[in-house]
C-alpha cells in the first residue's frame, strides 16, 4: 500500500513537471502560453493537496534531521502556494505613472481596463532622482514622495528606490522606472509605480524559510549525520 | 593583470586541470592532486583578480561566472570529501576525476572566451540579495553538472553492478548538495523579486525554466525512494542537467526573453 501510494505520488509530481515543461517549451519557442490562466491555478492546487496529505499520512524515514526536514519541507511548500492564493483571492497590483512635481495628491489609480482602484491614502511625486556612477551608468533611481492624511492634513515624506518599496495602508509601493517629457514641452516627467497589496506575502515568506531549513535539513545534515547501519542498505545512501 | 597575463593563466589551469584529470583517470592519485592543486591555485587567482579588478563580487559577465565555477569543483569536492563524516569521505574520494572533468570542460570553455566583457549593474541588480542568489545556484549548477557526468558514466559500466552502485551513491550526494541549493537560489530569487519587481513570481520565462529544473531535481528525489520507478531516475537527471543547461546559457537567447524582466540589456 505504501509503495502505491509513494508510487502515485511521484507519477503525480511527474505529470506536474512535465506539464510545465511543456507550458515552458511552448512559451520559449513564441507559442501563447496562459501561466495565470485555470489550468495552472488547478495543477498548483492539487500539488498543495497532496503535498498537504503527505504531512498528514506519509511516516517519513531517517534520522531525526531527515524526518524534521521532511515535514518542513512539505508545510513549506503548502505555506508558499497558500500564500500565493491568497494573494490571487484578495490581493490586488495596480501601476501608476504619477506626474512628477505637481500639487495634486491621487488616491484613486485607473486600471488598464478602465476601472478605478482606491488606494485608501493620498500621494504624489515631488521629485526625482538619478544616481550614475564614474563611467556615467545609472546605479540607482529615487522618487521622494509625499502622502496626505485626508482627515488631519497632515504631509509626510518617503524616499523611494529601486529595491527599497516603502508601505502604507497595506500597499506596497515599487518604483520602476521614470518617463521623461520630450525637450522643449510644458509635460511633466513621470514616476513609473507598482502598487501592491498582498495579504498572503508573510506566508509565502515563511514557506520560503520552512522550504529551504527543510531541504538543507533533511538533504545536508541528514546525509552528513547517517550512521555506519544506514550506509549499509540497498543503495548505500538514505 | 594584462589580458596576454589572464590567457596564459587559464591556458596554464586548464592544462593543469587536463593532467589531473588524466592522472586520476590512470589512478596516479597522488601526481594527480598536485596538478590539481596547481590548477586550483591559477583559478583561484583570476577569481582574486576578478574580484579586484570589480570591487565587488566576480559576478559581473559569464566569464566571470564561469571562472569560479571552475574553481568551486574542487571547493565542494573537499567539502564532501573532507567535512562530512568518515563513511562519506571513504565514499567520495572517487569521484574526484568527476569533479576535475567538470572543472576541465569550464576551463576549456574558458579558454574561448571574451574575458573583458562586463555587464552593465543596473539599479534593479544592486542588491543583498544578489550575492547569495546567484552563489548558492552556482554550487546548485555545478553539483548538477558533476551528478549528470556520473549519470552518463552509469551506462557505460551498466553490467558492473558494484560500479554502478558506487556512481548511485555519488549522484544522490551530489543531489544531497544540489538540491538545497537550487531550492534557496530559486526561493531567494523570489523574495528578492518581491523587493524590485512587487511580486515573488512572474512567470516569466527565466522563472519558468528554473521552476522546471527544480521539479526535475524534485521528482528524481522522488523517483529513487519509489520501488519500480527508481530505474528511471536517470532520465530525470540528465533531463534536469539540460534543464539547467538551458536556463543558464540560453534562456536569454529565446524570443520570449525580449519580454523578461531578467533581461537588462
Amino acid at each position: 500500500m505504501r509503495n502505491r501510494i509513494s508510487g502515485a505520488v511521484s507519477l503525480g509530481l511527474l505529470g506536474i513537471t512535465l506539464f510545465f515543461l511543456i507550458l515552458t517549451v511552448g512559451f520559449s519557442t513564441g507559442s501563447s502560453a496562459d501561466f495565470r490562466g485555470t489550468a495552472v491555478s488547478a495543477v498548483l492546487a492539487v500539488g498543495g493537496l497532496f503535498t498537504g496529505a503527505s504531512l498528514v499520512f506519509a511516516k517519513p524515514s531517517g534520522n531525526l534531521p531527515k524526518k524534521c526536514g521532511f515535514y518542513l519541507t512539505h508545510a513549506g511548500i503548502v505555506l508558499l502556494l497558500a500564500g500565493f492564493a491568497l494573494f490571487e483571492f484578495a490581493g490586488d497590483s495596480v501601476t501608476a505613472a504619477v506626474p512628477v512635481g505637481g500639487e495634486t495628491f491621487y488616491s484613486n489609480i485607473q486600471r488598464e481596463n478602465g476601472e478605478i482602484c482606491d488606494l485608501g491614502f493620498h500621494f504624489r511625486a515631488d521629485s526625482r532622482l538619478i544616481e550614475y556612477d564614474e563611467t556615467g551608468y545609472e546605479t540607482q533611481y529615487y522618487a521622494d514622495l509625499s502622502f496626505a492624511d485626508p482627515v488631519t492634513l497632515k504631509i509626510d515624506g518617503e524616499t523611494l528606490s529601486v529595491n527599497h518599496p516603502v508601505r502604507r495602508n497595506g500597499w506596497k509601493i515599487y518604483l520602476m522606472s521614470f518617463t521623461y517629457a520630450a525637450d522643449g514641452t510644458p509635460a511633466p516627467d513621470y514616476v513609473n509605480l507598482i502598487l501592491r497589496r498582498d495579504p498572503g506575502e508573510y506566508a509565502v515568506k515563511a514557506g520560503v524559510v520552512l522550504l529551504i531549513a527543510g531541504t538543507v535539513l533533511e538533504l545536508l545534515i541528514g546525509n552528513a549525520v547517517r550512521t555506519k547501519s544506514t550506509t549499509k542498505k540497498e543503495d548505500g545512501h538514505d | 593583470m594584462t589580458d596576454s597575463l589572464l590567457r596564459l593563466l587559464i591556458f596554464v589551469q586548464t592544462v593543469c586541470f587536463g593532467a589531473a584529470f588524466v592522472l586520476y583517470l590512470l589512478k596516479k592519485t597522488r601526481p594527480g592532486r598536485v596538478f590539481w592543486l596547481l590548477a586550483e591555485t591559477a583559478s583561484v587567482t583570476l577569481v582574486i583578480h576578478n574580484f579586484l579588478v570589480n570591487g565587488y563580487v566576480p559576478f559581473v559577465s559569464m566569464y566571470q561566472i564561469l571562472t569560479f565555477s571552475a574553481a568551486l569543483f574542487g571547493a565542494v569536492y573537499l567539502y564532501i570529501a573532507y567535512f562530512r563524516d568518515a563513511e562519506v569521505r571513504k565514499e567520495f574520494h572517487w569521484t574526484a576525476p568527476y569533479f576535475i572533468g567538470c572543472s576541465l570542460t569550464v576551463s576549456v570553455g574558458l579558454c574561448f572566451m571574451d574575458i573583458a566583457a562586463v555587464w552593465q549593474f543596473p539599479p534593479a541588480l544592486r542588491s543583498p540579495w544578489f550575492l547569495p542568489h546567484i552563489l548558492v545556484y552556482v554550487i546548485a549548477y555545478i553539483m548538477a553538472a558533476a551528478a549528470f557526468a556520473m549519470t552518463v558514466t552509469k551506462f557505460f559500466v551498466r553490467g558492473d553492478r558494484l560500479r554502478v552502485k558506487q556512481l548511485d551513491g555519488g549522484i544522490y550526494d551530489c543531489v544531497c548538495v544540489l538540491f538545497p541549493c537550487m531550492t534557496a537560489g530559486m526561493l531567494l530569487g523570489a523574495v528578492w523579486a518581491n523587493e524590485v519587481w512587487g511580486a515573488f513570481w512572474s512567470w516569466d520565462i527565466k522563472e519558468c525554466w528554473a521552476l522546471v529544473t527544480w521539479l526535475m531535481f524534485m521528482t528524481w528525489l522522488h523517483f529513487r525512494r519509489t520501488p519500480g520507478l527508481s530505474k528511471f531516475r536517470d532520465l530525470l537527471l540528465i533531463a534536469g542537467f539540460v534543464c539547467v543547461i538551458v536556463t543558464f546559457f540560453f534562456v536569454n537567447g529565446m524570443n520570449a526573453a525580449e519580454m523578461s524582466m531578467h533581461t537588462y540589456n
